[in-house]
């Protein structure tokens, strides 16, 4: 048995070299996977705060997140007083959105997900659906840049036709020696940038280099960006799905 | 309150003091949880000929604490502190009485302040122990019952009916009883709750059992309403990328009454939608097959219905609809027809954010109906809101 085993890693090993010396570089997809599992990990919790910045004033908002895979997460707000407690679970498609001092469980319908979240530059998919980056998009590496002082891979991203992404294609650069994400260009269907997300502060959190600000700046809307700010955060946590409840969407804190 | 209520009630809470000293001594116990706002509303009440306006003022302030004292236990207070001026209130004793009604098996509330047009109320809406361990969910106390699955009526909500029209209380009120919940999976459980009154005939106990089955909420009750049995259904889902929501329960008098329809049906159902723009619209159909008139309607229009009758028609049909015009504005609009009525229910507002925890928002209420309407007294109603959140 365990002989076995380790013959299907030497084999899984043989195999992953051999793919690397025939092409040469890695390729696309491989480059996408290892940003994910160094960017998200399979199962990750971590303490945010996210700033709308508007020309006149600026609002914040505070939120604990666990999830796993791409298909489960669970957000609990923490901050303003107003929003304290509300808390939103995502099971695959499925969205619930909790109000504890009405003890109120309201489903979310699915067109919720593609708009702004709390006023934010955000969507609610960017913050709990997060597709698949491997599943729903076709990808080649267009070319390479230096780019906050880094070499990066451009990647290019074109939504698959059954995917329900909004975007036309997506540009994605990627460090070299880190693969964390470095930036990100989003394109309607007429190849007009719609939004910028630069990925900043990389440091180690978590025991991880990730980036630990975000800003998302729409392309169309001067002086107007979301910053994300991670506080705290920590990677392939062991977390169960059944984590992901109704019952603990009441009771997480 | 009666004597034994009153043993009962203290009995209770030096049990819940006995399990906070005696949990307090131990080492991690310093978790507590204090928030609440104060909010005060500015309201003119006008007739429909804009001939008498009457001008109110509602200093409203809320306090909820959590104690956590251990991972499993924790008690919840909420209080409600109210002081209410109204130019109407001397010729009019029975607004009085609604404020300061308490429908609890308790009587948790006090009016401190009773003189002329002024009056000052303080309540507990929530108060209640907690316990939750593993698949268990055990509740005790004035609490919410949040059985409704619609955003707008709810026909299966047995222990907490509210009012639609009372924007003021978004939290709504509590009722007395014990709630256990068992989860048989992610979004599915068994529960039991029971709110016991001093006619038992008058309390209320049901069964639910929820499911989550093929992308939907489904959920079956059954038990007794004041009197009544009571059977109902609900469920939450989408279809496409639209909600689709729906209730309805069955109530059956136990005891036949004279010139008395034995069981009637009351349902909702609706959907809702996320437009391109932001614009979240919810559209809702109501049945309310047990629909009673009373007196003093108008007066009532701001008290909560029951849900074997729970608005003011037979039919209603709803609008609702809210959109963010940035991170500060927020504007909303519901529009409600009772058909066989004659009378409709239109209601804007706008809300802004003028700091992190300040907000302020216009209300308006407009009221429009014939004859046989409840609306037909009720005129315009505007409400300037200042909201302070801690």
């Amino acid at each position: 048995m365990k002989k076995n085993k380790t013959l299907q890693l030497l084999a899984l090993l043989m195999l992953f070299l051999s793919t690397k010396a025939i092409n040469g570089q890695e390729n696309a997809a491989q480059i996408i996977r290892k940003m994910e599992e160094r960017m998200r990990g399979h199962s990750s919790y971590s303490e945010l705060t996210m700033t709308t910045v508007r020309p006149r004033y600026t609002r914040e908002i505070s939120m604990k997140s666990w999830s796993k895979g791409d298909d489960y997460s669970l957000i609990l707000v923490t901050a303003p007083a107003r929003d304290k407690g509300t808390a939103y679970l995502k099971r695959g498609n499925e969205i619930w959105n909790y109000v504890p001092n009405i003890d109120r469980l309201i489903k979310m319908p699915p067109s919720m997900m593609s708009q702004s979240w709390m006023g934010s530059d955000f969507s609610n998919d960017d913050l709990v659906r997060e597709s698949s980056t491997i599943d729903d998009y076709s990808h080649r590496v267009l070319r390479k840049e230096t780019i906050q002082g880094r070499r990066a891979w451009v990647l290019e991203l074109i939504p698959k036709p059954e995917s329900s992404i909004v975007y036309g294609k997506v540009l994605m650069w990627i460090c070299k020696d880190s693969y964390v994400q470095l930036k990100i260009e989003n394109y309607d269907e007429s190849d007009v940038l719609v939004s910028t997300i630069l990925f900043k502060e990389i440091k180690n959190m978590g025991g991880r280099t990730i980036p630990t600000v975000l800003e998302m700046i729409p392309a169309d809307r001067r002086n107007q960006k979301t910053i994300i700010r991670y506080e705290n955060a920590r990677f392939n946590i062991s977390i169960d799905e059944d984590f992901f409840s109704i019952q603990n969407l009441k009771n997480v804190r | 309150m009666k004597t034994y209520k009153k043993i009962i009630l203290v009995q209770l809470l030096l049990a819940f003091f006995n399990v906070v000293l005696a949990e307090n001594s131990a080492e991690n116990a310093k978790k507590y949880a204090f928030t609440g706002y104060v909010k005060n509303l500015s309201g003119l009440r006008v007739e429909h000929d804009f001939s008498d306006a009457v001008y109110d003022n509602l200093l409203h302030n809320r306090l909820n604490f959590t104690w956590r004292f251990s991972d499993n236990f924790n008690v919840h207070a909420a209080m409600r502190n109210r002081v209410l001026y109204n130019p109407v209130l001397s010729s009019y004793p029975i607004l009085k009485t609604m404020f300061e009604s308490d429908d609890g098996f308790f009587d948790l509330s006090c009016m401190w302040l009773d003189s002329g047009d002024w009056i000052a109320h303080s309540s507990f809406d929530r108060l209640y122990l907690d316990f939750n361990y593993n698949k268990w969910h055990i509740r005790a106390g004035r609490q919410r019952i949040n059985w409704g699955m619609n955003v707008i009526s709810n026909p299966n909500d047995l222990f907490n009916t509210y009012s639609f029209f009372d924007f003021d209380y978004q939290e709504r009120p509590g009722s007395d009883a014990l709630r256990v919940q068992y989860h048989t999976g992610f979004a599915s459980r068994i529960e039991m709750a029971y709110s016991p009154a001093d006619d038992i005939k008058e309390s209320a106990g049901a069964m639910l059992v929820s499911k989550n089955y093929k992308a939907y909420d489904l959920q079956f009750l059954a038990g007794y309403y004041k009197n009544r049995l009571a059977i109902g259904t609900g469920w939450a889902g989408n279809i496409r990328s639209t909600g689709f929501k729906g209730e309805g329960t069955w109530f059956y008098d136990v005891e036949e009454k004279p010139h008395k329809q034995r069981g009637n049906f009351v349902a909702a159902a609706g959907i809702d939608y996320m437009f391109n723009t932001g614009t979240f619209v919810v559209l809702e159909l109501l049945y309310n097959g047990g629909h009673k008139r009373s007196e003093h309607e108008h007066f009532m229009i701001t008290q909560p219905l029951r849900p074997d009758n729970i608005m003011f028609s037979e039919f209603a049909v709803t609008i609702n609809a809210l959109h963010h015009f940035s991170s500060l504005f927020q504007g909303g609009l519901a529009l409600m027809t009772l058909p066989d009525i004659e009378a409709a229910f239109i209601m804007p507002n706008i809300n802004f954010s003028a700091a992190t925890n300040l907000d302020v928002e216009f209300i308006t209420q407009i009221f429009a109906g014939g004859d046989k309407s409840i609306f037909q007294d009720a005129g315009y109603y505007c409400v300037l809101s200042l909201n302070y959140a801690f």
